[in-house]
C-alpha cells in the first residue's frame, strides 16, 4: 500500500481513454443528432489503437509489478497481457457492428462496448476486493444492455432479463462471500488476503466464505451448475454482440478468477499455512467443478440445432478447460523444510483465454454472416456454405477444428499446455476428462463443416428462392483476422506462450 | 451485543432472499429478493468491520449500495422493454429460449 | 462495545423486525406489498447500522434504498400491468433446488450463532472506536479513507452510475418512432463505408 498521487493517474490512461471515448461518442449523438457510423467507427478504435499505443509506452521501468491507487490496482505483466488481449476483442467488436446490424442507433452501442471494455481492463489490474468488485460491475452491466439492445425482438431482451436476474443473483452472492473472507481476515487487499488465510487455515468458515466467492465467479464465468443463463444469452443476444459477449466478459472473469485463487487465496507463493493446505482444498472444488463443466457443456452441445445455443454451450465447455489450468497447483517441499505452491496452470490459461478469444469471435461472426444471408440461426442453414461464399466457409472451417483442438491449430497447443500443467500437478482424472471431452466435442463441431460443404438442393426447391452470397466487407476483415490469428498462432504459438509465462513471471503473484 | 448475533441476522436476511429468487416467479420479486440478499451481506460487512475496527467494510457497503442502485436501474428498464414487446409478469412466462 | 441493556433490547427488536420483514418479502403474494416489506427490512438495517456505530451507512441506507431503490420498483409496478400476479405459482421447478439450500443456508446461519468466527487480535485495523471518535465520527473516519485509499473505485463507481442511467435510456425509451427513423440501417453503414 501507498500514498495516492497524480501520476497514479497516468497509469490508467487506457481506461481513462477508453472510458472517455464512449462519453464522446454519446455527446457526439446528442448534439450532431447523426448516428454516422463511420465517424462513430473511427472514434471508438481510435480511442482504443490510442489505448495500446499509451499502454505499451508506459510500463513499469524495471518491468516488475508497479502497485498504484494505493493497492488497488496493479500494473504488471499479467494487466498488460489481458489489456492487450481485450483492446483487440472490443476493436473487433465495434467492427463487426459497424455493418449490417440491426436497426439500433450505432452509436449508443458502441458507447456501451467501449464502457464494458473499460470495465474489462480494470479487472486485469485490480487487485483489492474493492476494485475488483466495482470493475466487474462496470463490464457486467453495460453487458446486460448489449443483450437487450435490439429491444424490439422478443427474445433479445427475454435473454436480457434472465442474464440480469442471474448476474443480480451471483453478485449478491459474491458480495456475501467478499464479506466472510474480509471478516474472517481483516483485508480486502490480495497479497495480504494470501497470508492471512493461510494463518486462519481452513476453518469451516473459511471454506463457506472461498465457497460462496467460487460460486458468485462460477456465474460469471459460466461454470456448471452456475451455467443456465448462457445459452440464452448468446442465443437471444444480437449475433455480433453475442460474439463480444461469449469471448470478452468470459475471458475478464477467468482472468480476475485467476488474479482472486492466485493472489488471494495463494495459489502461488509460500505455505506458510496450516496442514491440510486451503488451497488445495481449494484447487479440488475447481477441478470438480471444472470435470462437470467439461461434460456437461460438451454433451449438451451434441443435442442442439441452433448454432449460438451450440456456440454457447460449446463456451460453457472452454470454460471447463481453463477452469482445468486454474486448478493445476503443485506443493513443492525444499529441503530446508519449507514448502510453497507453484500455479502451475497459470500460463496455460493465459494462452487459452487468448487463443480461444480470436476462435470464438471468429465463429461468431461467421454465424452473424449466415444469419444475414439466409435469415436464420440453424446449424442447417450453413449448408450450401462452401459453394455460396467460400471465405467464411473457411474460415468456419478452421474455427471448428481449432475449437476442437487439431493439432496444426492453436486449440490443440492451448489444450496440450493445459493438460501438461494438469498432469504435472496430479490431475491425472481431469486430463482424461478433458481429452474424452475433447473427442466428444468434435462430433458436433465437424457437424457443422460437414454441413458447409454439402450442397444445398433443398434451397434451390425453395420457395423463398436462393439465400444471398452477399458478405459485408467489415466482416470479410473480422472473419479473415481472427481465422489468420487462429492459423497464425498455431505456428508462432511457442512466442504468445512465452509471452504468457513471461506476464506471469513478472506479474504480482 | 457480540458479533455472531449480527451474523446471525445477516444470514437469516441472506437465506430469505435466496430463497425469494429461487421460489417466487414474479421478476420483480426475485429483484426484491435479490436486494434483501444484498441487505444480509452489507450488515455483515458492516459487522466485521466494526468488530475489526477497520473501514473497508463500511466502504464495501456503499459500493456494494451503489451497484444495487446501477443493476435496479437497468434491470428495471429491461423488464419495461419486457413489457413493450410482451405483457409478461412471471419467469415461466419467458419461454421463447429453450433448447 | 458495552452490552447495556438498552442496546440488547433495541438489538433484540430490530433484528426481530428486520427477519419477519423478510419473511414478508417471501411471502406476500403482492408485489407491491413485498416491496413494502422490503422498506420495512431497510429501515430495521439501518437501525441495526446505528447501533454497530456507522451512522453514516444508516443515512446512506435509507436515502438509497428507500429513497431511490424502493420508490424505482414502485413505479414500474405501477407501469406495468400486474394482472398476472395471481397466477403465480409458489411450487414449481426450481423448488427441489430452493428447499434443500435454504435449508443448508439457515442451518449455517444457526451454526454461526453456535460457533463463534473469531476476530483475531492481529488481523485487527487502523479504526478502534477511540480513533473514529477523536475523528468527530464514522462519516470522517469513512471519508478518510474513501477519498485516499479507496479514491480509484470511487471514481469507477461514478462511471459504473452513468453507464447504469445511459443504460436504462437507452433501453426504457419507446422504439416504434426509432424504427420508423431508419428503416434501411443495413444502408447507412453501407453508406458510411462509401464516404471513406
Amino acid at each position: 500500500m501507498g500514498e495516492v498521487n497524480a501520476a497514479d493517474l497516468t497509469w490508467i490512461l487506457p481506461e481513462i481513454i477508453v472510458a472517455g471515448s464512449a462519453m464522446l461518442l454519446l455527446l457526439w449523438t446528442a448534439i450532431l443528432r447523426n448516428d454516422d457510423r463511420w465517424w462513430s467507427v473511427s472514434i471508438a478504435l481510435g480511442a482504443n489503437a490510442t489505448a495500446g499505443i499509451v499502454m505499451a509506452l508506459r510500463q513499469p521501468i524495471d518491468g516488475g509489478a508497479l502497485e498504484i491507487f494505493s493497492g488497488q490496482l496493479v500494473i504488471d505483466g499479467f494487466s498488460t497481457f489481458f489489456r492487450a488481449l481485450f483492446l483487440v476483442v472490443g476493436s473487433l467488436a465495434v467492427l463487426t457492428v459497424a455493418q449490417r446490424f440491426e436497426r439500433v442507433p450505432f452509436t449508443e452501442t458502441a458507447a456501451t462496448l467501449q464502457f464494458s471494455l473499460s470495465g474489462m481492463l480494470l479487472m486485469a489490474g485490480a487487485v483489492d476486493w474493492v476494485t475488483a468488485f466495482i470493475a466487474l460491475e462496470l463490464m457486467a452491466v453495460p453487458v446486460y444492455v448489449l443483450t437487450a439492445m435490439t429491444r424490439f425482438r422478443r427474445d433479445s431482451v427475454e435473454a436480457a432479463m434472465k442474464y440480469l436476474v442471474l448476474g443480480a443473483f451471483a453478485t449478491a452472492v459474491l458480495v456475501y462471500g467478499i464479506a466472510w473472507t474480509y471478516g474472517l481476515t481483516g483485508t480486502t487487499y490480495f497479497p495480504e488476503l494470501a497470508e492471512r488465510i493461510m494463518t486462519v487455515g481452513a476453518s469451516p468458515w473459511m471454506l463457506f466464505a472461498i465457497g460462496l466467492i467460487l460460486v458468485g465467479f462460477g456465474f460469471k464465468v459460466a461454470a456448471v451448475p452456475f451455467h443456465a443463463w448462457t445459452p440464452d444469452a448468446y442465443q437471444g443476444a444480437p449475433t455480433p454482440l453475442a460474439a463480444f459477449i461469449s469471448v470478452g466478459p468470459k475471458v475478464a472473469a477467468v482472468a480476475l478468477l485467476a488474479r482472486v485463487v492466485g493472489l488471494g487465496f495463494g495459489f502461488q507463493g509460500a505455505d506458510t499455512g496450516a496442514d491440510p493446505a486451503v488451497v488445495l482444498n481449494v484447487a479440488l472444488a475447481i477441478a470438480i467443478i471444472a470435470s462437470m463443466t467439461m461434460i456437461v457443456g460438451n454433451l449438451v452441445a451434441i443435442s442442439q440445432s441452433n448454432i449460438k445455443r451450440m456456440l454457447g454451450y460449446s463456451s460453457i465447455a472452454h470454460t471447463g478447460y481453463m477452469l482445468v489450468g486454474l486448478a493445476a497447483v503443485t506443493r513443492v517441499e525444499a529441503d530446508t523444510g519449507f514448502a510453497s505452491f507453484d500455479f502451475v496452470g497459470l500460463p496455460s490459461v493465459l494462452f487459452y483465454g487468448f487463443v480461444y478469444a480470436f476462435m470464438n469471435f471468429g465463429a461468431f461472426a461467421v454465424a452473424h454472416v449466415v444469419e444475414y444471408q439466409t435469415g436464420s440461426n440453424e446449424i442447417s442453414a450453413f449448408r450450401g456454405l462452401m459453394q455460396r461464399s467460400p471465405l467464411p466457409a473457411a474460415a468456419m472451417a478452421v474455427f471448428m477444428l481449432g475449437l476442437t483442438g487439431i493439432p496444426p491449430l492453436t486449440g490443440f497447443f492451448g489444450k496440450l499446455y493445459i493438460l501438461q500443467a494438469a498432469v504435472e500437478s496430479d490431475l491425472g482424472w481431469l486430463a482424461i476428462v478433458l481429452v474424452v471431452t475433447s473427442v466428444v466435442s468434435a462430433f458436433y463441431y465437424l457437424r457443422v463443416i460437414v454441413q458447409m460443404f454439402m450442397s444445398d438442393p433443398d434451397a434451390e426447391a425453395a420457395s423463398d428462392g436462393e439465400p444471398s452470397a452477399e458478405v459485408a466487407d467489415l466482416h470479410t476483415a473480422v472473419i479473415t483476422a481472427t481465422a489468420g490469428a487462429t492459423l497464425a498462432l498455431g505456428i508462432v504459438g511457442g512466442g504468445i506462450l512465452a509471452w504468457a509465462q513471461s506476464s506471469v513471471a513478472t506479474g504480482l503473484f | 451485543m457480540d458479533l455472531n448475533a449480527y451474523l446471525v441476522v445477516g444470514g437469516l436476511l441472506f437465506s430469505l432472499g435466496v430463497l425469494g429468487t429461487l421460489l417466487r416467479r414474479n421478476i420483480i420479486v426475485m429483484l426484491i429478493s435479490i436486494e434483501l440478499m444484498l441487505n444480509g451481506a452489507n450488515l455483515t460487512l458492516a459487522a466485521f468491520s466494526t468488530f475489526l475496527e477497520d473501514m473497508a467494510g463500511n466502504v464495501m457497503v456503499i459500493f456494494s449500495l451503489t451497484v444495487a442502485a446501477a443493476e435496479v436501474a437497468v434491470g428495471l428498464a429491461i423488464l419495461v422493454a419486457l413489457s413493450r414487446v410482451f405483457p409478461v409478469v412471471n419467469i415461466d412466462q419467458l419461454d421463447d429460449l429453450r433448447g | 462495545m458495552t452490552d447495556n441493556l438498552a442496546e440488547v433490547i433495541a438489538f433484540w427488536y430490530l433484528a426481530f423486525m428486520a427477519v419477519t420483514g423478510g419473511v414478508g418479502v417471501l411471502a406476500l403474494r403482492n408485489p407491491v406489498h413485498s416491496a413494502l416489506s422490503l422498506v420495512y427490512v431497510i429501515f430495521h438495517v439501518a437501525g441495526l447500522f446505528v447501533i454497530l456505530g456507522a451512522g453514516f451507512l444508516a443515512v446512506v441506507q435509507i436515502i438509497v434504498y428507500a429513497g431511490a431503490i424502493v420508490v424505482l420498483f414502485l413505479f414500474t409496478l405501477m407501469m406495468l400491468d400486474m394482472r398476472g400476479i395471481a397466477h403465480e405459482r409458489f411450487v414449481h421447478r426450481q423448488l427441489w433446488l430452493a428447499v434443500p439450500l435454504a435449508v443448508l443456508l439457515a442451518i449455517e446461519a444457526v451454526f454461526v450463532g453456535v460457533g463463534t468466527p473469531e476476530v483475531r487480535e492481529a488481523f485487527l485495523g487502523a479504526f478502534p472506536p477511540q480513533t473514529i471518535s477523536d475523528l468527530g465520527g464514522s462519516t470522517q473516519a469513512i471519508a478518510a479513507v474513501l477519498f485516499s485509499e479507496y479514491l480509484l473505485p470511487f471514481e469507477v463507481a461514478s462511471v459504473l452510475l452513468l453507464v447504469a442511467a445511459i443504460g436504462a435510456i437507452i433501453l426504457a425509451r419507446r422504439f416504434d418512432r426509432e424504427l420508423e427513423a431508419m428503416p434501411e440501417a443495413a444502408e447507412a453503414g453501407e453508406s458510411g463505408e462509401a464516404a471513406s
